[in-house]
């Protein structure tokens, strides 16, 4: 092995070895896992509020010892640890915690997605029935969306509004959508017809279809004035020009 | 005249630089905080571009590393670049990445003939991805470490020869492992070529009573003994932009426009200096 990359490994080894008295090495291994805690400070905003900092810093500092960053770009660490959490203490006294962590972790991938037009209304406004049904429709860049059965939409609420001591936790399944027309994040609350219709036009359905499959699971929802609601939201990304047929 | 003094960028004062009217004011960011699709983030660097001369300053390319710069990294490293037009781009003589892993820290290694070939390797192949010189930054010491077959200064200056690269002069990483590692700062600024120093940062360590070492924490002001590295510098080979690098306990932005003004009267002072000798001279 070259002697950089030997020296390289030794080093690396050293500083994910535990601590057993204060050396220089500390220094090293107290700076590269701040930076990494701080992140996800920084990330989980929210699942930190709920548990405390005491209890999340310790947490912190467990999951970057077990998935340390494999970027240098910090800005979106800690993908794996709302799963992570699941396998934690804490979790299991507070059932809605990872849920909590995963709205964090969808609100700060929609802050930090591209930039794009989200679709208006005027440009459906002369299509005919048939043609707006034939649509396959992009979500905005920005867009994400999730169904959670516990009760950690409005616990992240309420954290995000700065009410977490007075939040009645509400027992419901519901669904969370996150969405970026412009700078501003907008989280709102789903119900399960949009986020079917969500789901549809992710996976490239034409919007008649997944229409379709929203009022035939839920004949009660109004698809259309959920599908008006979704546009409102800049949930989807504006219409490519038509390449002209050859 | 009024010595180019910038701050580093913080979010939270984002209202208050952006009105900013301090002759000389630029700011320098992170690049890494920036490599993100979109967004709001990105959105406030390009206001602030708008009115101000930025600075790119890299900390992961894990230049002092085995392994060559990640190409998705330079990649997103020079979209910056492009979108932003920095006036200055720089990164470290350190390593930072290994075996997969990414350590958010500025890590050491041996100045050997082996090491200098994969630096010089690694500054290539960025500045190609990038388009442009950039400028290297002087790390701080903690420990001696064995191995060594090259002083820093003179590392340095072999980079320079080898890859055309610029230098970040960091005065309190100077101060730090002069300090820490028991040699004259004094010597060491001698020992570097001026010539190929760009850009200058000036930060506050916070002393480490356990391990009675100097920690690089970015935590205060410029100390004295930081200033008078930094007239030293001014008055022997003129002045350059300089920084106040301070991103822990970060006070109000109108306190780090007083530092900053603190840093441009003593550049003024050094540089005055030197009109006196030379007038003497004349």
């Amino acid at each position: 092995m070259p002697e950089l990359s030997r020296f390289q490994h030794g080093f690396a080894a050293a500083l994910n070895a535990p601590a057993r008295r204060p050396t220089p090495m500390q220094i090293y291994r107290n700076t590269a896992l701040l930076g990494a805690v701080e992140a996800l400070q920084a990330n989980f905003p929210s699942t930190r509020a709920v548990v405390g900092k005491r209890i999340f810093d310790a947490l912190a500092v467990a999951h970057a010892r077990a998935f340390p960053p494999d970027s240098p770009v910090l800005a979106l660490y800690g993908e794996r640890f709302p799963e992570w959490l699941e396998g934690e203490q804490v979790a299991r006294r507070l059932p809605y915690l990872c849920d909590v962590a995963r709205c964090d972790r969808l609100w700060m991938e929609a802050l930090h997605a591209a930039d794009a037009e989200p679709l208006a209304f005027d440009s459906l406004a002369d299509r005919d029935g048939d043609s707006l049904l034939d649509l396959r429709l992009r979500l905005h860049p920005a867009t994400r969306f999730a169904w959670q059965a516990s009760a950690a939409r409005a616990v992240w609420q309420a954290q995000r509004d700065g009410r977490g001591q007075a939040v009645r936790p509400d027992w419901r399944a519901t669904g969370v959508l996150f969405t970026r027309p412009s700078l501003a994040v907008e989280a709102v609350r789903i119900d399960a017809a949009t986020h079917r219709l969500l789901s549809g036009i992710r996976l490239a359905e034409k919007l008649g279809q997944a229409a379709g499959a929203a009022s035939a699971l839920y004949p009660d929802a109004d698809v259309g004035a959920r599908f008006a609601q979704l546009v409102q939201l800049g949930a989807f990304a504006a219409l490519s020009p038509e390449r002209p047929r050859p | 005249m009024n010595p180019a003094v910038g701050l580093g960028f913080k979010a939270d004062h984002f209202d208050e630089a952006i009105e900013a009217s301090a002759a000389g004011l630029w700011f320098e960011v992170h690049a890494e905080n920036y490599m993100v699709d979109g967004g709001p983030r990105l959105a406030m660097l390009e206001a602030l571009r708008e009115r101000f001369d930025l600075s790119l300053h890299g900390v992961g390319l894990s230049l002092a590393g085995f392994d060559r710069p990640d190409p998705a990294h330079l990649t997103a490293f020079r979209r910056l670049v492009d979108r932003f037009d920095p006036a200055l781009v720089s990164e470290h003589l350190a390593w930072s990445r290994h075996g997969g892993q990414c350590f958010p820290d500025l890590l050491p290694f041996a100045r050997t003939n082996q090491s200098l070939g994969h630096v010089c390797r690694n500054i290539s192949l960025a500045q190609d991805a990038l388009g442009r010189a950039i400028l290297i930054e002087n790390p701080s010491h903690y420990m001696p470490l064995k191995g060594h077959g090259w002083s820093e200064p003179e590392f340095l200056a072999e980079i320079v020869r080898r890859t055309g690269c610029g230098l970040l002069l960091d005065l309190a990483n100077v101060h730090v492992s002069s300090a820490n590692l028991g040699f004259p700062a004094s010597d060491y600024l001698a020992a570097l070529p001026a010539a190929a120093v760009g850009e200058i940062h000036l930060a506050g360590p916070m002393p480490d009573p356990a391990l009675d070492l100097l920690i690089d924490g970015h935590c205060a002001p410029p100390p004295a003994p930081v200033l008078g590295l930094l007239e030293r510098f001014v008055r022997q080979h003129g002045a350059r932009p300089a920084l106040i690098e301070w991103d822990r306990q970060v006070p109000p932005f109108a306190e780090l426009i007083a530092q900053r003004g603190r840093i441009a009267d003593a550049m003024v002072a050094a540089l005055t200096r030197i009109d006196l000798v030379e007038m003497e001279h004349a």
